[in-house]
């Protein structure tokens, strides 16, 4: 049967000799030392805590007699690369919570309520005029009758998201709650072209404000 | 309630199956369940959209380990593209949405210029399309022979011009495409043309 991993990690993996095996890993990091460096550079943060990721990396791929590179199996649905970037971003991931602890959940980090709450509040803002968007104003977060208006809407919108199918629902949230770029979201859920996409992400949008509107939300205005 | 850093791996997708999503081969059931992991789990999101956009750099700035696939591609192109085939009318195209696309055989726009395979000389190239029926909304792109895209832009007419600010090297081969959207969302494509420049 033939080795269908790239060759830096297949010579790696069958070294036997320890200088051999020391020269594969110094091939095998010369080969993709460029791919997990602009991993560890995107996972933010200073030119140090960078280099200190990516040395993490290496280690944790080396660890055990590269256990990790060995449980790879190249049975064709993706390339090593890709699957080396996913591997090193969980790395990443790891060596992020190692040093700064668990990161905290949406309840209990102002911030990151208030990017979702921003993220709502466009989904609402696009889906139609038929939402008192003046409810929905930063200064109206006060009022507590503003309060209990803009937390019917937000309930009727998860409902009608929850109705959704997963993927549709996953296009809501690449696009509005993660701000990715539509050609990205695209090719992430496999359509055609990015115009499909846009298509039916406006269909999608369609069916929440009907399904708000179902809810009476449309007399949601003062 | 999203899932993020501080949940335990084994709540998470294998690395596996997230690379096989990245790479769009993960079909069926196994992505459906994916993608339901995925709106729940704003950590595995930023993994499969950081990880395309770091791998699609990746190859802009190393074009050269992607040679051989991107060559492959386009020796399998010129080979089946000169295999006999039944030509579709064009309402059959039209109808035929955006599973045509998808099928390996996506119905054709007729080609204006360049033609298939010709060379231009210096001065501003023009790309022109025959038009199709329906109002279409068409998007070219235009790639190097690394799969570098260069350029696209869209329009409603059936001729664009290359801007000043994108310059083609002399002797070498570009490739283009058209792609062209309906209002009912059904799709036509020239599929890609090759064309070279004068030394």
């Amino acid at each position: 049967m033939t080795d269908a991993r790239p060759a830096p990690l297949s010579r790696l993996l069958n070294a036997e000799e320890p200088s051999a095996r020391e020269a594969c890993w110094a091939d095998f990091v010369s080969a993709y030392s460029r791919l997990i460096l602009h991993v560890a550079r995107e996972m933010g943060g200073e030119h140090d805590a960078a280099m200190d990721r990516y040395a993490f990396v290496l280690e944790q791929l080396r660890r055990d007699d590269c256990r990790r590179l060995r449980s790879y199996v190249a049975d064709g649905r993706s390339e090593f690369s890709t699957w080396l970037v996913v591997v090193a971003q969980r790395l990443c991931r790891d060596h992020l919570r190692h040093r700064y602890g668990r990161m905290r959940h949406p309840e209990s980090d102002p911030a990151t309520y208030d990017d979702e709450w921003a993220a709502r509040r466009r989904l609402v803002d696009l889906i139609g005029a038929e939402v008192d968007l003046s409810s929905l104003s930063d200064e109206g977060r006060d009022d507590p009758e503003s309060t209990v208006r803009v937390a019917d809407v937000y309930s009727a919108l998860e409902f009608a998201l929850a109705e959704l199918e997963g993927r549709d629902r996953l296009l809501i949230k690449l696009r509005y709650e993660d701000d990715v770029p539509m050609p990205e979201v695209a090719g992430l859920l496999g359509f055609p072209t990015r115009f499909h996409a846009y298509r039916r992400l406006k269909d999608v949008l369609s069916a929440l404000r009907r399904a708000l509107e179902r809810q009476g939300i449309e007399e949601a205005a003062p | 309630m999203d899932l993020d850093f501080g949940d335990d791996l084994s709540d998470h997708p294998l690395s596996e199956e997230l690379a096989a999503y990245v790479h769009g081969t993960l079909a069926g059931a196994s992505r459906g369940v994916l993608e339901e992991h995925l709106v729940r789990c704003r950590a595995c999101r930023r993994d499969v959209t950081l990880a395309r956009r770091i791998l699609r750099q990746h190859r802009a700035r190393n074009p050269r380990r992607f040679l051989v696939p991107a060559a492959a591609a386009v020796l399998a192109f010129i080979v089946f593209s000169r295999l006999p085939s039944r030509a579709p009318g064009v309402e059959e195209r039209m109808r035929s949405g955006e599973g045509a696309v998808s099928s390996g055989a996506p119905p054709a726009i007729q080609v204006v210029s360049p033609a298939n395979g010709s060379t231009v000389g210096p001065g501003p190239v023009a790309f022109t399309w025959k038009s199709q029926p329906g109002q279409l909304l068409y998007q070219l792109s235009l790639t190097d022979g690394g799969g570098r895209e260069l350029w696209s832009s869209r329009t409603t007419d059936t001729t664009l011009s290359l801007p000043v600010s994108v310059s083609l090297e002399r002797g070498r081969t570009y490739f283009w495409t058209v792609d062209a959207l309906a209002a009912d969302g059904a799709s036509l494509t020239t599929r890609a043309q090759r064309f070279s420049t004068a030394r």
